[in-house]
């Protein structure tokens, strides 16, 4: 579907049919400022629950491939709302486990070096 | 779960209760009362840690779309949690037949060695089963992924595997006869054996800390944020379960470092899970509560018995052996403990989003701090 489609130029399908136009494509910058945009327009009725969630390329996950534009917390729609992505402390947990195996030898070498029976 | 009802109709209150707050006064509450879950834990630390600082936004309520989690559970079953304990006995036993090997202590050395061959070969059987395509199982040596804990888990085993099989085979040297080609292969199986015991336990330690990574690099919270601690646990773990093997299968004559490695692999464990029971806060509570908090408590009431057992009983082989078997019971207990408190973790989606929110307010509030002193204001 939208692989196909966006080979020959369109947008993909769910974007095309929404009826709302609640499914916005585009290069990402453009759907940012788009989205700023919108939502500076929100507050300014007096919405002020409108965020953006997803679209910052420094949070947690790196940014989401598709932001989405919110009137409540995230968790209200089933959205973390600070996700970390799980690789982020990986060397530290390697870190951890390569001292808790040298933690393992030397206690099986004292076990059997230490002591007299 | 409420049961989907229809949609339009939904909405339609949606927007009247929405309509109905802007019309009274901006409540803070969050729409729905019935989908907002109380959150008393988090009252009371939360009490706990206030000491009159004033809080800039209220504790919050927490809430979730209808209640549902936010992450999938994992897709584990009970395979792993087993393999958990099968893959630490394994290496716990390598090394305690290495030690004996080295030593001079066959009965250690023999125990040991088939202890690992029959927990290593389990621990295939389990991960094997789980896998979505248990045939294709040989797929996973394709690749080698240093942030794919699975992946380095693969290659650990298959370096282990073979060596501890090995290592196995050498004890039936003692039982050929001494002519003939098999008489030829009872002369050559000792050596191999000892460089492959030695083998064995060269890559044991890793076999039996790995496992705390795999679990730590996931989403589920409990386990990922207890990432320092699940290596030392499951080390303590599986120290504690190859000295149990040492203890039930030596005489005590020569059972002495199986004990000492049971206190240090009980140390170990005992320090490591109060840890995870008690430092995360919200997140330690899945490991005391229900089914994982039962298992966990007596899997340490069991490490304890086993090495005082292994300590006060040490001339007497029925008492070597009952504690042998307890601190076997309690490594079970506390992996599987420590398997299905995330498992909890995910379900709820409290776990998910209270620290979650904890983190974003802390990270608000340090920001708001010093931009009150006249900082250039950020983005």
């Amino acid at each position: 579907m939208c692989y196909d489609r966006l080979g020959v130029g369109m947008t993909p399908a769910c974007a095309q049919a929404c009826p709302t136009e609640s499914i916005q494509y585009g290069p990402l910058d453009e759907l940012r400022e788009r989205a700023a945009a919108r939502v500076a327009t929100l507050h300014e009725r007096g919405v002020a629950e409108a965020r953006l969630y997803g679209h910052d390329p420094s949070d947690g996950v790196g940014g989401d491939g598709a932001f989405f534009l919110l009137l409540d917390e995230p968790e209200v729609y089933g959205l973390p709302p600070d996700p970390v992505v799980t690789t982020r402390d990986l060397p530290k947990m390697w870190k951890r486990a390569g001292l808790a195996a040298l933690a393992m030898a030397a206690a099986t070498v004292a076990a059997f070096v230490g002591g007299s029976s | 779960m409420t049961p989907p009802g229809p949609v339009g109709d939904r909405f339609r209150r949606f927007r009247e209760r929405l309509a109905d707050e802007h019309s009274n006064q901006p409540s803070v509450s969050a729409p729905g009362g019935d989908l907002t879950v109380r959150r008393d834990a988090n009252r009371r630390r939360g009490g706990r840690r206030g000491g009159g600082e004033e809080l800039r936004v209220p504790e919050a309520e927490f809430t979730s779309y209808y209640g549902r989690p936010v992450l999938k559970p994992p897709v584990w079953k009970w395979d792993i949690a087993a393999y958990l304990f099968t893959g630490g006995l394994a290496a716990g036993s390598s090394l305690l037949a290495a030690g004996g090997q080295l030593t001079r202590r066959p009965a250690l050395r023999r125990a040991g060695r088939v202890t690992a061959l029959a927990a290593v070969s389990a621990s295939a059987v389990f991960l094997v089963r789980d896998l979505g395509r248990p045939a294709r199982f040989h797929h996973m040596l394709r690749v080698a992924k240093p942030t794919s804990p699975m992946s380095m888990g693969t290659w650990i085993l298959t370096a282990y595997g073979p060596a501890a099989g090995v290592a196995a085979i050498a004890e039936a040297a003692g039982v050929l006869p001494r002519h003939g080609l098999l008489g030829l292969a009872g002369r050559v199986l000792p050596p191999v054996g000892h460089a492959a015991g030695l083998l064995a336990a060269g890559t044991a330690p890793a076999l039996a800390t790995y496992t705390g990574v795999l679990l730590a690099d996931t989403a589920v919270p409990s386990w990922h944020e207890a990432y320092p601690e699940l290596p030392v646990i499951f080390a303590g773990s599986a120290l504690a379960s190859g000295a149990g093997v040492g203890l039930l299968a030596a005489p005590p004559a020569q059972a002495g470092p199986a004990r000492r490695m049971a206190v240090a692999g009980a140390a170990l464990e005992l320090y490591g899970a109060h840890r995870v029971e008690t430092r995360l806060g919200l997140l330690s509570e899945p490991y005391q509560l229900g089914r994982p908090g039962r298992l966990l408590r007596a899997g340490r009431l069991l490490t304890a018995g086993g090495v005082a057992g292994a300590l006060l009983g040490r001339r007497s082989r029925v008492v070597g052996a009952l504690s042998g078997t307890a601190l076997l019971a309690a490594s079970v207990l506390t992996r599987f403990g420590i398997f299905y408190g995330g498992v909890a973790s995910a379900r709820d989606p409290r776990y998910t989003v209270v620290p979650q929110r904890e983190r974003v307010e802390a990270r608000r509030s340090g920001m708001d701090l010093p931009s009150d002193r006249a900082a250039p204001p950020a983005v």
